[in-house]
């Protein structure tokens, strides 16, 4: 790329050079890479893993991981992290089941009520973090707490205990476990709907960050706000954006699984934080921001699932299971970086 | 020659007309410190202006006033011949003046293209489709670029992955394409190597000859004097002295820069220092 | 019940590693230890589901909570296993499935009483040198629900003091 005619090499070699190189600097590579070889391994060494039940038993386990790494990878290519995401789905759960089984309230009203809560959420942790400049881990994690002791409390006041149940009893409980929580027979197998919000929500992720204008804004705060905003990209409401769509998808989120049990734990939810951005890491998000994929989070999240169902498939003592989760996560990241270095090119 | 967005037809020997930019008598303060006092200068279309001064002379001063980052508490800052008093950058970039700092505002890890269009980016559709016109946005990169003498044969580069030198025409070549008409240049040499200044000093001119009024900040009278048709040399707020090409001589030039009067009065104090131990 | 899986909901607990230690004594066929996380219930139970649907022997799930007792109700549904349920400690949701057969039984160690009766034989103590027991443990349980007497508890199970 010069001006003066110096020497260059020739095009064509340029243009495949260019190709491949582009294909393998996609940041799902790694992710892409790492979710079939786990399949392959657990379909050899099990016979149910790769069955069409138990295919919809792991993709069943990464579902709800899924739509969440996807929102937690948006606002990681946004530069920002969200602890409080995790405690979030417990917190929504809660309002749902809180607000129709002890105020009688219909499910589908008592859903809007979560995903308000959820925007306001978002809000709070976004507007902090423009306004006073702290870190979104720190802010994020101060909410994390707040809203851990909020579930507990407010659960311990209203219902007397640390749980909140009988949700199926409420009004409007069937319809909208028919949207969020039922479960579709494909190939004689029961596959969960959460499957299919995962594949839209992904879908639509991928289509808002590579195909419209936000999406271009949000690689840009990532990578450089300062950059971003001297070119008149609205900085702060992008991010103040992310966290209110991460925080409404875990209220999302946590009225499926609320749905699905019928019962919601005061306590639950802590330590999936942690979890959505190992699958975002996994897909190859940077710590650091302005780079990733969300179908990368979602392999991640794929890559989880079938470990942790795989791990039960092939009968290892789950005493080990972490040490396995560990090990697989370490091995699925290192590879990504493998395959990102070999791609990367620096010109001096 | 394109025109650029704004339709606006590429000027060219337009001296004589209303300077695109005139700064009368300018000052600035912060608090007790006077950064810029009396300064005054003209950028005409066509032509390079070069704001000349070592660290700490009140360049960057100068440019944060022209680019509508500070206030002006003293003299006149005139646009089209307008005096102006400009609250907000956005308000400078409205009325075409373009300013290219040092960080050059490019994400390093965005392809070029996205830096390319990053805020302004082409839509196509409305309302909930309206979506990122990816296919025009890589064409026109490659052709603006191409219109400044860049061949970029992949714009998925990551920015980063280009050299300082390629940056910076990148920088420039974005902010002709948005319809400049006065492009200030920060020490776009500062952190470059002979040959990448060379390259940035060919875009320069090239985007003179597109018409544009180029304020040129520099510390480097040897990269100043080469494609400079006036010259403003800054010494600790003040001017000392706005010429022409034909009014002064390179070496002029570097004498002013550092220090002038001064640096003779250091000489003739060190010679002396050095004659009288041997004597 | 000759294959039943022990589901241990909170890894280093020793309590419920010796609850599984004692279901393994007392039972007499295999007992094996399942992992899974009582903060993430949804997760317990897809992976009591993919432990019944990879060992097709296995015809028990003794669940340590309640929650976890109600997630298997569903892991064996969906994995069209026969195996039977078991659980410790009641909730309004266990209550239930017990009335409805789900369940077999819950093993409730009446917590309520662990906290009322220490008080109560405290102030006796204090008031008049009772000793109950004659210096033995005196044992709150534990009290068998099983579908004859769930009834009985089911109200008391929804208000948490049972």
């Amino acid at each position: 790329m010069t001006v003066a005619p110096a020497a260059a090499p020739p095009d064509e070699r340029m243009v495949t050079a260019g190709l491949t190189r582009r294909f393998l600097q996609r940041p799902e590579l790694g992710a892409a890479v790492g979710a079939l070889a786990v399949f392959v391994f657990f379909a050899a060494i099990t016979d149910a893993f790769a069955t069409p039940s138990g295919i919809a038993n792991w993709l069943d386990a990464a579902a709800p991981l899924g739509i969440m790494a996807v929102a937690v990878a948006l606002l990681m290519i946004g530069g920002e992290f969200d602890l409080s995401a995790g405690v979030m789905t417990a917190t929504a759960g809660l309002v749902v089941a809180t607000l129709a089984t002890e105020y009688g309230l219909n499910v589908w009203p008592a859903f809007a009520v979560a995903i308000a809560v959820g925007l306001l959420v978002g809000f709070v942790n976004g507007i902090v973090v423009v306004r006073t400049g702290l870190p979104s881990f720190i802010v994020t994690l101060g909410m994390f707490l707040v809203l851990q002791g909020l579930n507990l409390g407010v659960t311990k006041v209203i219902t007397g205990t640390v749980q909140v149940g009988g949700l199926d009893d409420a009004d409007g409980y069937g319809s909208a476990r028919a949207l969020f929580a039922t479960t579709v027979e494909i190939f004689g197998a029961d596959v969960r709907v959460t499957v299919f919000w995962w594949i839209g929500v992904t879908a639509l992720a991928t289509y808002v960050l590579l195909r419209t204008r936000p999406g271009n804004w949000i690689f840009a705060v990532g990578g450089s706000a300062v950059a971003a905003r001297g070119v008149g990209v609205p900085a702060a409401r992008t991010k103040i954006a992310l966290f209110m769509m991460v925080s409404t998808m875990a209220a999302l989120v946590g009225t499926m699984q609320a749905l699905r049990l019928t019962s919601v734990q005061a306590n639950s939810g802590i330590g999936l934080e942690f979890e959505f951005i190992i699958a975002a890491v996994i897909g190859g998000c940077l710590l650091t921001g302005g780079f990733g994929s969300a179908v990368g989070a979602a392999l991640g999240a794929l890559i989880f699932g079938m470990a942790k169902q795989g791990i039960v498939f092939a009968g290892w003592d789950s005493d080990w299971f972490m040490l396995f989760l560990g090990l697989l996560l370490l091995i699925a990241t290192l590879l990504n970086l493998y395959v990102r270095k070999r791609a990367e090119v620096m010109k001096r | 020659m394109t025109t650029s967005p704004t339709g606006e037809e590429p000027t060219t020997a337009l001296v004589g007309r209303t300077p695109l930019l005139e700064v009368r008598e300018i000052g600035k303060s912060f608090g007790n410190v006077v950064a810029l006092d009396d300064v005054s200068m003209t950028v005409r279309p066509g032509t390079v202006t070069c704001v000349l001064g070592d660290n700490g002379a009140g360049k960057s001063t100068l440019i944060k006033i022209l680019a509508g980052a500070h206030r002006h508490d003293r003299g006149e800052y005139l646009i089209d011949g307008e005096p102006v008093h400009l609250n907000h950058p956005r308000e400078a970039l409205d009325r075409g003046i373009a300013t290219v700092y040092q960080d050059l505002a490019l994400v390093p890890l965005m392809a070029i293209w996205r830096n390319f269009f990053l805020g302004s980016e082409p839509t196509k559709g409305w309302g909930p489709l309206r979506r990122f016109d990816v296919a025009v946005a890589k064409r026109t990169t490659r052709d603006e670029l191409l219109a400044m003498g860049i061949d970029i044969r992949d714009p998925e580069q990551p920015v980063g992955t280009l050299s300082g030198g390629e940056r910076q025409s990148v920088a420039i070549a974005r902010a002709v394409y948005f319809g400049a008409r006065v492009l200030i240049l920060d020490e776009p040499t500062s952190a470059l190597g002979v040959k990448q200044a060379g390259v940035v000093l060919r875009y320069i001119v090239m985007s003179r000859d597109r018409g544009l009024g180029v304020v040129f900040i520099t510390h480097n009278p040897h990269h100043a004097y080469p494609v400079g048709d006036r010259f403003l040399i800054l010494n600790r707020g003040h001017s000392l002295g706005d010429y022409g090409k034909a009014e002064i001589d390179r070496s002029e030039l570097t004498r002013l820069m550092s220090g002038g009067a001064e640096l003779d009065q250091l000489t003739h104090e060190l010679e002396r220092a050095t004659v009288d131990p041997a004597g | 019940m000759t294959n039943l899986i022990c589901v241990i909901h909170e890894p280093g607990n020793i309590g419920l590693e010796q609850r599984c230690e004692g279901a393994t004594e007392g039972l007499g066929g295999t007992v094996e230890n399942l992992q899974v996380d009582i903060n993430d219930v949804a997760g317990a139970q897809t992976t009591i589901q993919s432990s019944l649907q990879a060992d097709p022997s296995i015809n028990g799930v003794l669940a340590l909570n309640p929650a976890i007792g109600v997630a298997a109700v569903d892991a064996v549904a969906g994995a069209g296993s026969e195996a039977q349920i078991a659980t410790f400690d009641l909730s309004g949701d266990v209550v239930s499935a017990i009335e409805d057969g789900s369940i077999l039984f819950a093993v409730d160690q009446q917590q309520y009483l662990q906290g009322y009766v220490p008080i109560v034989l405290l102030k006796l103590y204090q008031e008049n040198n009772n000793i109950m027991g004659g210096g033995l443990p005196v044992l709150t349980g534990p009290g068998f629900v099983t579908q004859e007497n769930a009834a009985t508890v089911a109200d008391l199970a929804e208000a948490g003091t049972r």
